[in-house]
């Protein structure tokens, strides 16, 4: 049971980094090929 | 003071007449300037084919053969690219005809195939209950444990265990939840879980790739194949027939094949997963087909963007798919099948019956140094004999 508890809590703890490192990166084809606003096409 | 007057006056109609004539010119060149323009051809009009355009520059639009939209057409749906100027590169081919194909497939026989798949392996275990039953221990309980697998392993197998079913249900969500989820709770709620699901799948992925590397670090030592897995695979572990269980170490033949089985499935769908998740950035199935193709095979090593991942989302489905049948029944098999298995996972501790049942080599081993230690600290305690 111990051992289940704390599989868990690894689990959230390993999710929310994730989400947090993730947010900061280019997850879509729309982040990967959007230009900068300051170039001309 | 009126030869200044009369000087006012003259000036005023100077200025007034001038003014007139202003208008006056400005109207006409308007005015001409417009009946130009309702006068001129347009331009966005195509002269056919040897015509040239009267009152315009001298352009004789070119021959083209009777057939030449089939050919053009033709041409596009095979794939023909141009160039682009924006970032997007795959924006340069108008049609990309491998979509229809992916598309048919991942919504025809690969949702399909793996519901007959998924559906064929609970049924053949209710088969299986109903004429086997469940299997259990002959000896009875001894009442008696050994213990089976240390925190570190239960804390790898249930962050690996409880990752793969959050990634399951999400990814079964994606796959099968228009056809089953959409009608019975309606669109608001559906695209609500889906949005949901779709974060939680790209975020537990990782806890999933922990479980592996950690499950991988503990039990690798105990997997690699030896001549006793023939003899267990040839009895059928024992299973099909009571009072037949063949010898196995910690693990028998069918829990290796599970474990190389996850192992080998679970990088390839976290590789996969990771192509999708960071799209059109990989090269993963032009790489891994130029290594096959070594073995003989003639895969395509020159593959678009688009291909690459109309590739990711089709093997990650294949194999998620099939994992999902071999882990129902190895739930099946460490809850309902086998009496006394789950608490290997559970406690960490296993009936000694049981251990000798099923791993009676093991058993046999971890008895002997159980007993090796009882006997070390019975000696250490036992006072010196009196000289």
């Amino acid at each position: 049971m111990r051992a289940f508890i704390l599989s868990l809590v690894a689990l959230a703890v390993i999710t929310a980094a994730s989400a947090v490192v993730l947010q900061q990166m280019p997850m879509s084809a729309s982040d990967v090929f959007s230009s900068k606003p300051n170039v001309r096409l | 003071m009126t030869t200044r007057s009369t000087g006012r006056s003259i000036g005023r109609r100077v200025l007034t007449a001038a003014a007139v004539l202003a208008g006056l010119a400005l109207a006409l060149t308007l005015g001409l300037s417009s009946v130009d323009a309702q006068q001129a051809p347009s331009s966005s009009v195509r002269p056919p084919p040897g015509a040239s355009v009267p009152g315009g520059p001298n352009v004789v639009a070119p021959e083209r053969p009777g057939n030449y939209d089939v050919e053009l057409w033709k041409k596009v749906r095979e794939g023909l690219s141009g160039q682009v100027s924006i970032p997007d590169r795959k924006a340069g081919q108008l049609v990309q005809s491998d979509g229809e194909a992916w598309r048919n497939f991942r919504n025809g026989p690969l949702p399909r195939v793996g519901l007959w798949a998924m559906v064929a392996v609970v049924g053949v275990l209710a088969l299986f209950f109903l004429l086997r039953g469940r299997i259990r221990i002959e000896h009875g309980w001894a009442g008696r444990t050994i213990t089976r697998f240390t925190e570190i392993e239960r804390i790898g197998h249930w962050l690996l265990a409880v990752s793969f079913i959050i990634l399951a249900l999400t990814g079964l969500n994606v796959l099968y939840g228009r056809y089953a989820l959409l009608p019975l709770i309606g669109a608001d709620a559906f695209s609500a879980i889906s949005i949901a699901g779709k974060w939680l799948h790209n975020y537990v992925a990782f806890a999933l790739m922990v479980g592996l590397f950690l499950t991988f670090v503990v039990w690798i030592r105990h997997n690699f194949p030896s001549w006793r897995d023939i003899v267990w695979l040839a009895k059928g572990g024992g299973m099909f027939v009571k009072g037949s269980h063949p010898p196995a170490w910690k693990f028998n033949a069918g829990q290796k094949i599970l474990f190389w089985l996850i192992m080998l499935g679970g990088l390839s769908l976290s590789l996969s997963g990771l192509a999708l998740m960071f799209p059109f950035q990989t090269a993963l199935f032009a790489k891994t087909f130029a290594i096959v193709n070594m073995l003989g095979f003639h895969l395509p090593t020159e593959l678009t963007p688009v291909q690459e991942m109309q590739y990711a989302t089709s093997w990650h489905g294949i194999v998620a798919l099939a994992l999902i049948v071999v882990v129902i029944g190895h739930i099946y098999i460490g809850t309902l099948g086998m009496q006394g298995a789950f608490s290997a996972m559970g406690s960490g501790q296993v009936d000694v019956n049981w251990a000798k049942e099923h791993h009676s080599l093991w058993a046999e081993r971890e008895i002997e140094r159980m007993e090796a230690t009882a006997t070390a600290e019975t000696g250490a305690a036992r006072p010196a004999p009196a000289e």
